[in-house]
């Protein structure tokens, strides 16, 4: 039973089987190629490989969709201000008082608010069928290159990686701290959100120490087994790009990179 | 040898000497504080002494150039199994310690595979090690010391945290590894892991208070007591019977050897 945080569909699927810097490789193509876009039918492409990537990945859609409403507040802010016009001297399609919708200013309206429904659904399709394990390994090879610029890659992955270990367990610690402290006579689901927010002080007190303590033996753990920083290291299960992984992330960037230029 | 913490009074640790050969198990017992774990992390290397010198296997513990050798020949585990895994999955966390080193990865699949099937986690590979059992956990800190090779392990109360399985796990465990002639430093509250050790070392304030064979230790626990070492009901009754000429060895802790011992 593997537990799962964020947004990762565990299913089986053509997608879910890439290797995560494909995936990657793939997204910041298709964002450079829809942002490219500029035409009607290019964003219908775009959105084709869009659901079609969705089909491929097995993932309902309605998990797929659900980044969009999270959005909406930037979608309506991103209509009105290309469809509204303020007292315009031309004919326009609605009229109150002052405020008018404009015909053209409505079509840019829209094909700016589904190229960013498309963007978001897009490259939400990496954390969707990729686990952050994978991610942050991915993520270590990606950044490898900047080490040149000192910029610590495996230093930094090591951090995520630590972070992903010890999230079950803080979360375990901190039901036992809850449990304590309502045997205890707290009560953390009554009153005002403020009160509610409060009472979680005494939680978050034991929890921190309890944190502090694990991280010295954690330091002291990673010392005694030799960790001396990124340079160096080996790693057991390197994930490796296959030439089927090569052959999707050259025809997938070529394919979106065209549709961006093209249209 | 001696160490003093920087801004301390008094020295945490003064006047040891000890030994551990290989295959040997030597336990260390104290009250809190008597500078038990202190020792430990002066084998490794964590810690460097004031005066004195550290060696492991001819190795000084000053010698910057061989502190990499030094931590893969001496394996540390400590109390709490949950905060010395670093791995999210049980191959990557026993994997650790042989990655740091720059092991090619054909070699660190069967490091890992060897130390696994030593603890007895075959077949957890995968695992996330917070779904294990706190015996499991333990055994797996146990691989990841053991997939660099040591020859020797700092067991700092490994069993604390355990329940009776677990501790009966990790137990057979560690008597498997010593008699492949790994050497073991084993720091313990309790007089019942001592019986299992070829020399048991009690220190007191930093200092040593007793050197000797833990049958000695064991036939008066009204001086373990006296050293601050939790002694067993059991173990009074032993001394006490043989006081009185029952033949009872002086390593019988729990009720059945004790039995067993009398109806001989």
């Amino acid at each position: 039973m593997p537990t799962t945080f964020g947004q990762y569909v565990p299913v089986d699927s053509p997608v879910h089987a890439l290797d995560a810097k494909t995936k990657m490789g793939l997204v910041a193509a298709f964002a450079v190629g829809a942002f490219l876009v500029d035409r009607f039918w290019g964003l219908v492409l775009v959105a084709a490989l869009v659901g079609g990537g969705i089909l491929l990945a097995r993932v309902p859609l309605r998990i797929a969709l659900r980044g969009v409403k999270a959005l909406s507040v930037i979608l309506i802010f991103t209509l009105a201000a290309h469809a509204l016009r303020w007292n315009p001297a031309t004919v326009s399609l609605v009229r109150i008082g002052p405020l008018a919708v404009d015909a053209a200013g409505l079509r840019d309206g829209v094909f700016f608010a589904a190229r960013i429904v498309l963007l978001v659904v897009g490259t939400s399709l990496l954390t969707l069928t990729t686990t952050p394990v994978q991610l942050t390994d991915g993520l270590e090879r990606v950044l490898r290159p900047l080490t040149i610029v000192r910029f610590p890659a495996g230093e930094v992955a090591m951090m995520l990686t630590i972070a992903l270990r010890f999230i079950p367990t803080t979360a375990q610690e901190a039901e036992r701290v809850i449990i304590a402290q309502t045997a205890r006579g707290a009560s953390f689901d009554s009153g005002g959100p403020i009160r509610r927010a409060r009472a979680f002080v005494p939680v978050l007190v034991p929890l921190f120490v309890n944190l502090f303590k694990r991280a010295e033996d954690l330091a002291v753990a990673m010392e005694s087994r030799c960790y001396r920083g990124g340079a160096g290291r080996t790693r057991l299960n390197a994930s490796a790009m296959t030439p089927r992984d090569w052959l999707v992330l050259c025809c997938g960037s070529a394919a979106v990179m065209a549709i961006g230029l093209w249209l | 040898m001696r160490l003093v913490y920087p801004g301390a009074g008094r020295a945490a640790l003064d006047g040891v000497s000890l030994t551990v050969a290989p295959g040997q198990a030597v336990a260390l017992l104290g009250p809190n504080g008597s500078g038990k774990s202190t020792l430990a992390r002066l084998c490794n290397g964590l810690l460097l002494p004031t005066d004195g010198r550290v060696t492991v296997d001819g190795m000084d513990t000053r010698d910057d150039d061989r502190v990499w050798d030094i931590r893969s020949r001496v394996g540390y585990v400590q109390q709490n199994p949950e905060n010395q895994i670093v791995g999210t999955v049980v191959e990557e966390d026993v994997a650790f310690g042989p990655e740091n080193l720059g092991i090619p990865p054909a070699e660190l699949r069967t490091r890992v595979d060897d130390a696994l099937r030593a603890v007895g986690l075959s077949g957890l590979e995968r695992r996330e090690p917070h779904l294990l059992s706190e015996g499991q956990k333990q055994r797996l800190a146990i691989a990841g010391a053991l997939a660099l090779g040591p020859g020797y392990l700092l067991l700092d109360e490994p069993f604390a945290m355990l329940d009776g399985v677990g501790r009966d796990e990790v137990r057979a465990v560690l008597e498997a590894l010593r008699s492949r002639g790994v050497g073991l430093l084993h720091i313990t509250h309790h007089l019942a892991d001592v019986a299992e050790a070829d020399r048991a070392v009690v220190l007191r304030e930093g200092r040593v208070a007793f050197d000797g064979t833990p049958d000695d230790l064991l036939g008066s626990p009204e001086h373990a007591g006296e050293l601050g070492i939790d002694v067993p009901p059991e173990a009074r009754l032993t001394a006490a019977l043989r006081g009185r000429g029952f033949d009872v060895p002086p390593g019988a802790l729990d009720a059945e050897a004790i039995l067993d011992a009398l109806w001989r």
